[in-house]
C-alpha cells in the first residue's frame, strides 16, 4: 500500500473526526449542563450548511464570512429555540425533563427538516469549492484547499471552544452549572442565561461544520441524519457529557471509518464503529472516558 | 440588616415554617438553633431564594427580597454556604474560589479576596490545583466558605458548619468565622451543637416545629430551664 493512500487515508479520519468532534461536543454540553438527550443538532448541522451556501452563492461573501455568518446563524437559532419551546416546557416539566427534552428535539427536528424541503426544495445545494485546488502535504500527497481549511477550522473552533471553557468566567460557570446547579446558583450565577448560551454553543458547533463541509457535502435538508447518529455513537464511546472525551472519541471514529472503508470497502464503516461502541460498552459502561455511570433518576 | 416577618415556607404540599421572624443587624452574630426537622435549613433556602415563601416578607437594607432569584439575592451581599456545600467536584479548588466571584468585575479585587482565602485556609493554597472532589471533609467545608467569602458579601448564612468534623476542625471552623465576623461581616449561623455555637454568637434564636419559641442574648439562652432540658445532653 503507497504511502499517500495511507496519508490520505488519515487525512480524511481526522476530517471526519473533526466534523465529528464538533457535533460531538455540542451534544455533550447539551447533555452536561441541561441534561437534555438531543436529537436536533444534524438539522443545526443542516441549517449551517444552508446559511453557508446562500451566503457564498446569492450573497458572493468570501467563503470565511459565509461560514462565520452560519455560525451566527445557527447561534441565533440555538438562542430561539431555548428561549421558547425549551424555557416554556422546561418550567412545567418537572421529573419528566429528560424524557420530555428528548422528545421535543425529536419533534423539533422533523419540523426543521420538513420546513427546508419547503423553503429550499429537496434537491442538493452543492458549491464545487471555497478554494481552488490541492495542496501538497507532506511531499507528494496532494489534499483539497476546501478539505484543509475545514479541518482547521474544526481544530481552531474546538480549541476556542476549550480554552472560552477553561480559563474564562463565563466557561467556568458553564462549567459549574453542569456539576451543582445550587452552588452555581448561589454564587451569583444566572442559570437561565447559561442554559441559553450552552444551547446555542451547541447549535453553533453543529453549524460550523455544516457550513465548512459544503463543497465536501453539498446541503439538503435530510443531510443532518447520518452525522447527529455518527456525532451520538461518539458521545457514547467517549462518555455521556465529558466534552474533552468527546473530541478524542470523535477521531477514533472519524478513523475507524476511513480506515475501513479503505480496507474493507463501503458499507462497513458504520458497521465497524457500532460493534466497537457495543464491545467498548460491554466492557465499560460509561464509555472509555466516562466517570461511574448513574442512572438517570439519581442524577 | 436582614429582617424576616411570618414567614411561611416548604416544599410543594408539606409545609415546613408557619411563623418565622428574625432580625440580623449589621456586624452581629447570630446563630438559629434547633433539632433535627424544625426547619433551619428551609429558613436559610427561603432567604437566600432557592425556595420561594409562600408567605412572609424578607428585607435586606429595607428592601424586599422575597421575591429575587437565587443568584440576584447573592449579588446583593448575600452568601449562604448549605449544609451539602454544593462544591463543583470535577473543578479545582482554585476555579471553585474564582466561580465564587462570578458576578465580579474588579479583578484586582477578585485577586485580593483569593488571597485572603488562602491565607485564611492556608490549605486551600496549598492545594489549589487540586479537584474539589478529592478534597477531604473539612477541606471542603473550607473551600465551601472560602467561595462564599469571594463575592466579599456583606452577611454570610452558613448552615451546620460543624456536621462530620472533628473536634479540632469545628475549633479551627468556628474561630475562622470569628475572625471574619471581627472584620465586619455579618453571620446568621444554623447549628445543632448548642454549646460550641452559643460560645462565639452574641444573639440567638431557637426554632421548634416551624417557629420561632425563644429568642435573646445567648447567656440568657444558656440559662434557660427549658434550653438546657431539650437540648443538653443530646
Amino acid at each position: 500500500m503507497d504511502l499517500s493512500l495511507i496519508w490520505n487515508t488519515i487525512l480524511v479520519g481526522l476530517l471526519r473526526g473533526g466534523l465529528y468532534s464538533l457535533i460531538a461536543i455540542g451534544l455533550s454540553i447539551l447533555l452536561g449542563v441541561m441534561s437534555i438527550i438531543s436529537m436536533v443538532n444534524g438539522e443545526l448541522y443542516m441549517i449551517g450548511a444552508y446559511i453557508a451556501y446562500f451566503a457564498y452563492t446569492a450573497l458572493g461573501l468570501n467563503p470565511l464570512a459565509a461560514i462565520l455568518l452560519a455560525a451566527v446563524g445557527t447561534f441565533m437559532v440555538g438562542v430561539l429555540i431555548e428561549r421558547g419551546p425549551f424555557r416554556y416546557m422546561r418550567r412545567r416539566a418537572g421529573e419528566d425533563w429528560y424524557l420530555n427534552s428528548f422528545l421535543l428535539t425529536v419533534g423539533l427536528s422533523f419540523f426543521l427538516r420538513n420546513l427546508a424541503v419547503l423553503w429550499w426544495k429537496p434537491t442538493y445545494r452543492g458549491i464545487r469549492w471555497y478554494w481552488e485546488g490541492t495542496v501538497n502535504v507532506f511531499g507528494s500527497v496532494g489534499i483539497s484547499v476546501d478539505r484543509l481549511v475545514a479541518l482547521l477550522i474544526a481544530v481552531v473552533s474546538i480549541t476556542a471552544l476549550q480554552l472560552f471553557l477553561r480559563y474564562t468566567n463565563t466557561g467556568r460557570a458553564i462549567r459549574a452549572v453542569s456539576q451543582d446547579e445550587r452552588g452555581a446558583m448561589l454564587a451569583g450565577i444566572n442559570i437561565g442565561n447559561i442554559f441559553t448560551l450552552s444551547f446555542a454553543i451547541a447549535c453553533m458547533m453543529g453549524g460550523i461544520a455544516g457550513a465548512s463541509m459544503l463543497s465536501i457535502t453539498p446541503a439538503f435538508p435530510y443531510m443532518g441524519t447520518a452525522p447527529n447518529n455518527y456525532a451520538w455513537l461518539v458521545v457514547m464511546l467517549a462518555g455521556l457529557g465529558n466534552v474533552g472525551g468527546a473530541i478524542v472519541g470523535g477521531l477514533i471514529v472519524g478513523m475507524v471509518e476511513a480506515i475501513s472503508f479503505q480496507l474493507i470497502g463501503e458499507g462497513w464503516p458504520a458497521v465497524i464503529s457500532a460493534v466497537i461502541l457495543i464491545a467498548v460498552l460491554v466492557v465499560k459502561p460509561s464509555g472509555i472516558f466516562g466517570s461511574a455511570v448513574k442512572g438517570v433518576w439519581e442524577r | 440588616m436582614i429582617e424576616v416577618n411570618g414567614l411561611q415556607a416548604g416544599y410543594g404540599d408539606l409545609q415546613v415554617l408557619w411563623n418565622i421572624s428574625l432580625k440580623v443587624a449589621q456586624g452581629e452574630f447570630i446563630v438559629l438553633l434547633g433539632p433535627n426537622g424544625a426547619g433551619k435549613t428551609t429558613t436559610l433556602r427561603a432567604m437566600s431564594g432557592v425556595i420561594k415563601p409562600m408567605r412572609g416578607e424578607i428585607k435586606f437594607d429595607g428592601k424586599s427580597i422575597v421575591n429575587l432569584p437565587a443568584h440576584k439575592i447573592n449579588r446583593l451581599g448575600i452568601s449562604y454556604i448549605t449544609e451539602d456545600l454544593n462544591l463543583f467536584p470535577k473543578m479545582s479548588v482554585k476555579d471553585n474560589l474564582l466561580v465564587g466571584a462570578y458576578a465580579g468585575y474588579d479583578r484586582k479585587l477578585i485577586k485580593k479576596s483569593l488571597e485572603y482565602a488562602f491565607h485564611l485556609f492556608a490549605r486551600l493554597e496549598e492545594r489549589q490545583n487540586q479537584l474539589a472532589g478529592t478534597l477531604s471533609g473539612g477541606e471542603r467545608k473550607m473551600l465551601a466558605i472560602g467561595r462564599g467569602l469571594m463575592s466579599n458579601p456583606k452577611i454570610l448564612m452558613v448552615d451546620e458548619p460543624s456536621l462530620g468534623l472533628s473536634p479540632v476542625m469545628t475549633k479551627a471552623t468556628f474561630e475562622a468565622l470569628l475572625e471574619l465576623n471581627r472584620k465586619g461581616i455579618t453571620i446568621l449561623l444554623v447549628e445543632q451543637h448548642l454549646a460550641k455555637a452559643l460560645e462565639i454568637t452574641n444573639r440567638g434564636y431557637i426554632i421548634e416545629h416551624g417557629q420561632i419559641v425563644m429568642e435573646g442574648q445567648t447567656s440568657i439562652i444558656l440559662e434557660s430551664e427549658r434550653v438546657k432540658e431539650i437540648y443538653l445532653g443530646r
